[in-house]
């Protein structure tokens, strides 16, 4: 202080600031940066003291904490209200709607494929399919000692439809050659493929209910088979019928003939899919007999019901499959 | 002298004239600098030989025409104001828009990027493509806007066109004639005569009566009158100076010409105009900070989320898209619009209050005012001399009394002051109300005109009373003398009127009520008395003294002769004076008063004199404390003659221009400081600028209100503004942001609260918009990290921030003001539009419940459709190739088709779900933040109380040991108030206290806003803060109760 002042001559507020007035040089950038991440004279770690970061962290985790068992319990209370065996919203309300597609199996292992591709004398090139038609036919394998399943299970037929709450069988020996201890023929090039209809829950199939009014669209040997069938057995009506055809007419002739096992489609008593015990979606094992090898083959399967909109481009109603056999 | 002179001509002609060609900026600076010639002082022989020309004979044409070349035409720059161009550059590329550029061009690179790659990042091309191109139409279509609403206000004003004669008299070869005003050169001999304008700086030699109004430079309203010598060394104020520009009001001059074109005073004031530039507005740098942070945060959560997903997916492409998509997340399209829509609604609301803002920012700008610069003449006053104050009968009596009209003395008086008039009323406005009739004559005369008239029916007198005589008013007499013959007495009588010293020489006798009494140097000293004492209330005195002559020597119809004076002179009877002022505008002191109150100087800039300067301030209340001038006036004693030690003391002080001129910047800087309260008086144009612009590097924001052509340059560089419609000078008008269509100071105080509003509805408009971007980019991350349907789509996010948020955003712009919010201080520079606390708020708080809403409408429409939450998670690629199937939790397979039916639905929900919490969001309630500057520790109120310091510094206080306790420690409304209770007579004091040697001194400084006296309340419900400081021998302060103040929390008081 160079000028002695009489201290009356200052404010109070002046006199203050005078004695307690902070004088520190200024600080470099670094400086700063190292003071900000921890002040020794505040005991401040990035601009916090340890109280108030432990509050803040305190608060936050109240807060976040508090939000998620708002959420946690509003989720709760919705799954509760929901019925885990069947959806809300069913057939017509639902948005998946009532028109099932149909699946294959096996699935090539890229998503967005549907090639099945194999040499025929190589064990180690279709090794791939036959184990995943294995794994997905591991549910259909009727195991004795597997209980509770298999206590639902119930043998179907046209005239006997399962009770209420049974599901039926699928009889994994009626596919003839298309079983696992056959090697699925692939070894023979002559693949099986399995055909599944999704399950849509709920969902009854509305059956052709005389072999006069099948629609035109309809493949002439499907009709034929058919006519056969029903003349056989009325009962035979109640199928979701199936075609497997090439697609175009160069794939026609190389598909050669095509076994359909154990029906050409879907018997009806497996509808509707209502998320019963063990339910077991019906297959229809195709069997291609002679395809040609070495060629690429497109083929289209199709499902026919009078509830089954088709449409090629959308994939609805049908499957695309391409085989080459090498 | 002669010589070194034309050499410093040449010289400084050429320096400028280089100047010219390279750096704009320091001829700028060479402006800013009152360049004095001192061609004033010069005689007229020197004159001639400085400028190379003749007296009598003027310039001869040649040379008059080399020096047109060598220094350009007699003309003013011309005043660009800001251009449309500028206007359309700055609503379209401003900060905020340039980044919103940025985030439609990031877009459009987005849609080639996807176009080539395919869509894997959840957004296809076509979305990146629309978000683009609605980014764009957003910019364009808000920054149309902006410039429509900003070119409507700018109707084209001309400069200083106006004032610019069309022609000039010169004497060139000895004969005169008329040439174009531009072609005027240095040295030209030229003549004025009143009606025309001046030409150039124009040195007088010779002039009869002349008369100028100078008022565009000085802002002094009052005519000047001229005479060949020099009377200052200012030639601002030299009286054988005219200026460029200035209209001659009366008589004829004869001068040479010594300054041209932009080398005048009055293009030094264009060229600053012109030349001078606007920092960026407050709320422009809001905006940029805002930009900062957002940025910051874009970038942060992008450059987080690319890491994240490059470590889950392996693809730096995926990984920039994701980054790409966050980023764009978080540029708040819309918020431009709410933007520009909320400060168009503010100023057309001002508008309809009269108060018409140029750009749409200047509100905001007006609302963080801290400081406001106002000219005197014209803005605070009525820049109209008006009567207020008579003095008889050695009474000084107010203009409003009117309770002594019959006594003897005041009676005499205004008989006095009704006949001794030039001043008439135009003939054509006779019919009009008095205030609003025209007078001719000056303003002094006027002011006695209207008054009388008003008060007295003066006309009626007059035309009762006719003038037989008349001596006009000379400067070299100071009086003016008429005789008239009297209606009721039939004589002829005698009136003298002019300077009060002056005619009190005159006189004999002075009247009073009861009897004339001779005048004895007593009473002369005691009528001198009352004469400083008006005229230290900054008033003009004029004095009146009559004398009846005698019926038997001039008989009615006595010729009198004013020439030989055939009438008595002297022995006259003095009747008393009128004092005159040019008024404070109606309710100004209530503006002023608000201002104050929201903490917000007021300071005086005027080019008149200090004591009317500081008269006028004390009557607005710029100035409420004492100043030397007042210690000055009270002992009788010259302001130089005040002890330095008691000069030290004031907190309020007048600071004239020559006082100015000799301070360092550092000087003004630390007077700034150090008063509360300041009066600039005597100031030039340039000297206005200085103290705007020290004051803003003293971190105020400026506002500057004037009228004058003098101001303009202030007003230019202020942060904001403001012209007046009225009375203001279409230069003004040019140069303000703002213009008060009727020069009411109150639409400023209007202006600044609608400034605040509109920065804290603003502050709320953002926190609003900002709130939606943590459930816009949350998605992305559930998406690519968790494998989840994606839940929110890009066009989602575009519909949110330019569709349902646009409304609710706008209509906070809408939100009425706070009720205190002309009770806060000014808004702190460091106090942001928007800060860490509301982003993080915005991000984590707010944000993440809408998130949390939006995700849980999103499990549920999928758990009903049978797909459990359990199933959603990391489904990404099957979901979106087009032929697999997945199966939902009931086992139902579900195609392309239908699943993406689905997802939009789940889409739809999440949306409508953030919309509504949206909408439904709790309003932030985001006041000015809390400057609380102390913290009390609550566990330990007891004796021995803790105040902590934001310092970290703690004391205790053992009130015990004082006769003082704290009675009440309360926080109410951001800031605490203590109350100190004296426990002997429980009062609250301000008392001194001796004990123990301890000189305890509480000062209770500040309650409820206002300065506290003592008996005043400060109850707790009426107390918005104390400013309590008990303080004891400062060696030793131990005892330090702090001030808690807003306005003072940037200083840190220990407790």
């Amino acid at each position: 202080m160079t000028v002695k002042k009489r201290p009356s001559d200052l404010t109070s507020l002046e006199r203050f600031n005078l004695y307690y007035r902070e004088k520190e040089p200024p600080l470099t950038a670094g400086q700063k940066f190292r003071r900000f991440i921890w002040n020794p004279k505040t005991k401040q770690f990035c601009g916090r003291t340890a109280s108030s970061w432990s509050k803040i962290s305190l608060f936050y985790f109240t807060f976040y904490a508090a939000l998620a068992i708002l959420v946690a319990i509003c989720m709760w209370t919705f799954l509760q209200l929901l019925d885990a065996r069947q959806p809300k919203w069913q057939l017509e309300s639902s948005i998946i709607g009532t028109n099932p597609g149909l699946g294959f199996r096996p699935t090539p292992p890229e998503v967005a494929s549907s090639v099945i591709w194999y040499r025929g004398n190589e064990p180690s090139s279709y090794r791939f399919w036959i184990e995943e038609l294995s794994t997905f036919l591991k549910s259909y394998k009727r195991d004795a000692n597997k209980s509770g399943a298999g206590q639902n299970i119930h043998n179907c037929d046209f005239k006997l439809p399962p009770p209420a709450g049974k599901v039926c069988d699928v009889d994994v020996n009626a596919w003839g050659p298309c079983i696992e201890e056959n090697g699925f023929a692939y070894h023979k090039s002559t693949p099986c493929v399995f055909l599944k209809l999704n399950k849509i829950f709920g969902w009854k199939p509305a059956f052709y209910n005389s072999s006069d009014s099948l629609p035109t669209a309809m493949p002439d040997d499907l009709k034929d088979h058919i006519r056969n069938m029903t003349a056989f057995d009325k009962n035979y009506l109640n199928m979701v019928w199936v075609s497997c055809q090439g697609e175009n007419p160069a794939d026609r002739e190389n598909i050669g003939p095509i076994q359909y096992l154990p029906y050409r489609g879907f018997p009806g008593y497996y509808f509707p899919y209502t998320n019963q015990e063990g339910y077991l979606s019906p297959l229809v094992a195709v069997h291609l007999q002679r395809p040609k090898t070495g060629m690429l083959i497109n083929i289209e399967c199709r499902a026919w019901a009078h509830n089954i909109m088709y449409d090629r481009h959308e994939g609805i109603g049908s499957v695309h499959i391409e085989i080459m056999v090498e | 002298m002669p010589t070194r002179r034309r050499s410093s001509i040449s010289i400084s002609g050429r320096r400028l004239s280089g100047q010219r060609v390279h750096a704009e900026a320091s001829q700028l600076t060479l402006m800013r600098e009152e360049t004095h010639t001192g061609d004033h002082f010069l005689t007229p022989a020197q004159l001639e030989a400085v400028f190379r020309t003749n007296l009598t004979t003027g310039l001869t044409e040649e040379f008059a025409q080399e020096l047109l070349e060598s220094h350009g035409e007699n003309k003013l720059k011309e005043l660009r104001g800001t251009t449309h161009w500028k206007i359309f550059r700055h609503n379209l590329f401003g900060w905020f828009q340039c980044v919103l550029w940025c985030g439609a061009i990031l877009n459009f690179v987005g849609y080639f990027f996807s176009g080539n790659s395919g869509s894997d990042s959840g957004h296809s091309g076509k979305e990146y493509l629309y978000l683009g191109c609605v980014i764009t139409a957003t910019i364009v279509g808000t920054g149309l806007f902006g410039f429509y609403q900003e070119a409507k206000n700018m109707a084209v004003m001309s400069g200083f066109e106006k004032m610019i004669p069309p022609n000039a008299t010169v004497i060139r070869e000895g004969f005169k004639k008329s040439i174009p005003n531009s072609q005027v050169v240095l040295g030209d001999i030229v003549e004025m005569t009143a009606g025309e304008i001046v030409p150039a700086d124009v040195r007088i030699l010779s002039c009869t009566n002349f008369k100028t109004d100078m008022s565009s430079l000085t802002g002094e309203s009052e005519p000047i009158k001229h005479r060949p010598e020099c009377t200052n060394t200012n030639p601002l104020e030299s009286k054988n100076m005219v200026f460029f520009g200035c209209p001659v009001n009366e008589g004829s001059a004869r001068g040479i010409v010594v300054a041209t074109g932009e080398a005048t005073e009055m293009g030094k004031i264009a060229g600053l105009v012109t030349g001078l530039e606007k920092d960026e507005t407050p709320i422009a740098k809001e905006i940029t900070h805002f930009i900062k942070l957002i940025c910051g945060v874009a970038f942060t959560f992008g450059i987080v989320f690319f890491i994240m997903v490059y470590m889950i997916q392996k693809s730096w492409l995926a990984a920039l898209q994701y980054m790409l998509g966050i980023i764009l997340a978080n540029v708040p399209e819309g918020l431009i619009v709410t933007l520009t829509v909320c400060m168009t609604l503010s100023a057309n609301n001002l508008k309809r209050k009269n108060c018409l803002a140029k750009t749409l920012q200047a509100v905001e700008t007006l609302g963080s005012t801290s400081c406001i610069c106002s000219d005197k003449t014209g803005t605070l006053t009525e820049n109209q001399m008006n009567v207020s104050h008579l003095f008889c009968n050695y009474t000084i009596y107010d203009k409003t009394d009117h309770s002594h009209v019959s006594d003897h003395a005041y009676a005499t008086l205004s008989l006095a002051a009704s006949l001794n008039l030039r001043a008439t009323f135009a003939h054509d406005t006779l019919n009009l109300p008095i205030e609003k009739r025209r007078i001719i004559g000056d303003a002094s005369e006027s002011a006695i005109l209207r008054y009388m008239e008003i008060n007295r029916s003066a006309t009626q007198t007059r035309q009762d009373n006719p003038k037989e005589a008349e001596i006009p008013f000379s400067s070299a007499y100071k009086y003016q003398v008429t005789i008239h013959r009297m209606l009721a007495t039939h004589n002829n009588y005698l009136i003298m009127k002019g300077a009060p010293e002056i005619v009190l020489e005159f006189c004999v006798k002075v009247i009073t009520d009861e009897e004339d009494q001779y005048l004895t140097p007593q009473i002369k000293k005691e009528l001198k008395a009352n004469f400083t004492k008006l005229a230290n209330m900054g008033e003009r005195v004029i004095g009146y003294c009559d004398y009846q002559l005698p019926l038997s020597e001039y008989p009615l119809g006595y010729k009198f002769d004013t020439q030989e004076r055939n009438f008595p002179l002297e022995n006259l009877r003095f009747l008393g004076a009128i004092s005159m002022i040019d008024p404070p505008r109606h309710n100004i002191d209530q503006s002023i008063g608000l201002c104050r109150q929201a903490g917000i100087k007021v300071i005086m800039v005027t080019g008149d004199h200090p004591v009317t300067a500081l008269a006028i301030s004390r009557q607005c209340g710029t100035i409420t404390e004492p100043t030397a001038y007042d210690y000055a006036f009270e002992h009788h004693i010259d302001l130089s003659d005040v002890p330095p030690h008691i000069k030290q003391q004031f907190r309020a002080a007048v600071i004239t221009g020559d006082e100015l001129r000799k301070m360092s910047t550092h000087d003004l800087k630390a007077c700034q400081k150090k008063y509360k309260e300041i009066t600039f008086a005597r100031t030039s144009p340039q000297q206005k600028l200085i103290i705007v612009e020290s004051y803003q590097s003293l971190g105020h924001v400026v506002a500057v209100t004037g009228d004058g052509v003098n101001d303009s340059p202030a007003l230019k560089k202020a942060d904001i503004g403001i012209a007046m419609g009225i009375t203001g000078t279409e230069v003004s008008k040019q140069a303000a942001d703002m213009i008060l269509m009727d020069d009411n100071f109150a639409s400023i105080v209007l202006g600044i609260q609608e400034g605040r509003r509109i920065f804290d509805n603003l502050k709320k408009t953002i926190a609003y918009t900002l709130t939606s971007n943590t459930p816009e980019m949350l998605p992305f991350v559930l998406y690519a990290c968790l494998g989840m349907p994606l839940p929110m789509t890009l066009i989602m996010i575009l519909v949110i921030n330019v569709g349902t948020d646009l409304l609710p955003a706008m209509s906070l712009a809408y939100e009425t003001s706070e009720s205190d919010i002309m009770n806060l201080p000014p808004r702190k520079l460091t106090d942001h539009l928007v800060n860490r606390v509301l982003i993080f708020m915005a991000y984590f708080q707010i944000g993440l419940i809408q998130f949390f809403a939006g995700m849980y409408c999103y499990f549920v429409v999928f758990a009903q459709s049978g797909f459990f939450p359990s199933s959603l998670l990391f489904i990404r690629d099957k979901w979106e190739t087009s032929t697999a199937t997945i199966k939902d939790t009931v086992g139902r397979s579900w195609f392309y088709a239908d699943r993406k039916r689905l997802e939009r639905k789940a889409q739809t929900a999440y949306f409508v779900a953030v919309c509504w919490t949206q909408v439904s969001d709790p309003e932030p309630e985001h006041r000015q933040s809390s400057n609380c500057i102390a913290c009390i520790d609550f566990s330990a109120l007891d004796n021995n109380r803790h105040f902590i310091a934001p310092n970290g510094v703690s004391r205790a206080i053992n009130t015990n040991t004082h006769n003082y306790e704290v009675v009440n420690v309360f926080v109410a409304r951001a800031s605490i108030v203590v109350a100190i209770r004296n426990k002997y007579n429980n009062s609250l004091t301000d008392k001194d206290e001796t004990r123990d040697g301890l000189t305890v001194e509480i000062l209770i400084l500040e309650c409820a806003g206002s300065l506290w006296a003592p008996g005043k309340e400060c109850s707790r419900s009426t107390a918005d803060w104390i400013v309590v400081a008990i303080e004891s021998v400062p060696t030793a302060p131990t005892l330090w109760l702090v001030g808690f103040s807003r306005y003072k929390s940037n200083k840190a008081y220990p407790c």
